[in-house]
């Protein structure tokens, strides 16, 4: 398990795979969201950050009361772990971008294509 | 209501999908208007104020779109003040990285149709080469025919276009392309040969024009132009060879030639019983010819 925070590192932790890096105050779990990505890796990231993405938004947001809102994780069988690592990037590099710290973020050119697909599923 | 709803305006917000058709038959995603317009989700379509207050927003945008000209493309795609869309920003390095593209896969139409345009033939020829188990035309035709157009005009397009309709048949535009190509292809070939033969031809009349030095001697012609011809030299060789066979004769019925004779016969006797060999005819006549003198 992955938290991508931004100006912090992944560390190894103690549980089997989850690694969760802490941000400077406490993560509760009502302020956290779990995606998973296709071979099972799990990324913790903020809700504020998830809800940039349009389709996470709404599945969140939306009267009826999905699985995903109530457990707080939301599954993508067709989005790889690389692909999702970068969207959870690309998540706070938004946040970031619209507090005003306006940098470029930078795609490799050999994600682009999948990238694209899946940006374009989570309506982000 | 407003005078926008006479600019029909239609809007679908169920589908998922938001189309607003301006009066000028424009085509704009409604995420975009969505965006400039600040709508909230949790207004209801259905009530008269949210109509109204749809349309005033409404003008506003299209006077925005009017007075910056906004352009709904690829590369200007960042509004003020907002952040940019990861579907964007994914659009812009696949264009940018255009010459890299390979297999398309899955790749949704409408974003091949931003990335594609951005192909030269050999880039897009080789898209769809690649990419296996789909069809790319619905993007790819208008690209080819731009394409044709480009390389073969305009006229040559109309053309096409007129003998398809008359025939009632349809090919796509990439294959009207290759095709093309490989037609002027051979004409070019065919051109090329020919001249290439004309330049030989030429060259082979200059040189059979050239001084050649050949081994073979002509003949020594020297005495026989002296002689007069062939006639003239059997007339004189006859009279020649009369007086000459005269000399022998008299030569050989003389007194000096019998006497060297009968000395050789004597001297021929002489060496059988001493048993020396015999001087060759020729040698022996020139000594004695000047021991007899």
């Amino acid at each position: 398990m992955v938290c991508v925070l931004p100006g912090l590192g992944r560390e190894k932790g103690k549980e089997g795979e989850e690694r969760v890096v802490a941000s400077a105050g406490k993560m509760r779990k009502e302020d956290t969201l779990k995606l998973i990505s296709a071979e099972g890796f799990e990324f913790v990231v903020d809700r504020k950050a998830a809800m940039v993405s349009q389709t996470i938004r709404n599945m969140l947001t939306s009267p009826g009361s999905f699985s995903e809102t109530e457990h707080g994780e939301v599954t993508f069988p067709e989005i790889s772990t690389t692909i999702l690592e970068k969207i959870c990037q690309y998540f706070y590099w938004s946040l970031q971008y619209a507090s005003g710290k306006e940098t470029e973020f930078h795609i490799e050119p050999e994600l682009t294509l999948e990238l694209m697909m899946a940006a374009n599923y989570l309506h982000t | 209501m407003r005078g926008g709803l006479s600019r029909a305006v239609s809007c679908w917000k169920d589908a998922g999908f938001f189309f607003l058709f301006f009066s000028k038959r424009r085509l704009v995603p409604c995420s975009s208007f969505l965006e400039a317009i600040d709508l909230e989700d949790s207004e209801s379509p259905s009530t008269v104020s949210y109509a109204i207050s749809l349309f005033d927003r409404l003008d506003i945008y299209i006077g925005e779109m009017r007075s910056r000209f906004i352009h709904i493309s690829d590369r200007g795609k960042r509004v003020e003040g907002k952040v940019p869309a990861l579907v964007d920003l994914c659009v812009q390095t696949a264009i940018d990285n255009v010459r890299y593209i390979g297999d398309v896969g899955e790749t949704d139409t409408h974003l091949l149709e931003r990335i594609l345009p951005h192909c030269t033939v050999e880039q897009l020829m080789h898209v769809e080469n690649m990419t296996e188990g789909r069809d790319l035309s619905p993007v790819t035709n208008k690209l080819w025919r731009k394409f044709y157009e480009a390389k073969f005009g305009v006229a040559n397009v109309n053309l096409v276009v007129e003998r398809m309709n008359r025939h009632n048949i349809t090919y796509s535009w990439r294959q009207l392309y290759q095709a093309k190509l490989k037609v002027q292809d051979q004409v070019q070939k065919e051109s090329v040969e020919r001249l290439t033969q004309l330049y030989k031809k030429e060259d082979a009349r200059k040189q059979s024009r050239q001084i050649k030095i050949c081994t073979k001697v002509p003949p020594a012609t020297k005495k026989r132009g002296f002689c007069g011809g062939f006639g003239a030299e059997n007339k004189f060789s006859n009279a020649k060879s009369n007086l000459m066979k005269k000399a022998k004769v008299d030569y050989l019925n003389s007194r000096e030639l019998q006497n060297r004779v009968a000395i050789k016969r004597s001297a021929s006797q002489k060496s059988t019983s001493v048993g020396s060999s015999m001087k060759p005819l020729g040698m022996n006549s020139a000594s004695t010819l000047k021991f007899r003198r």
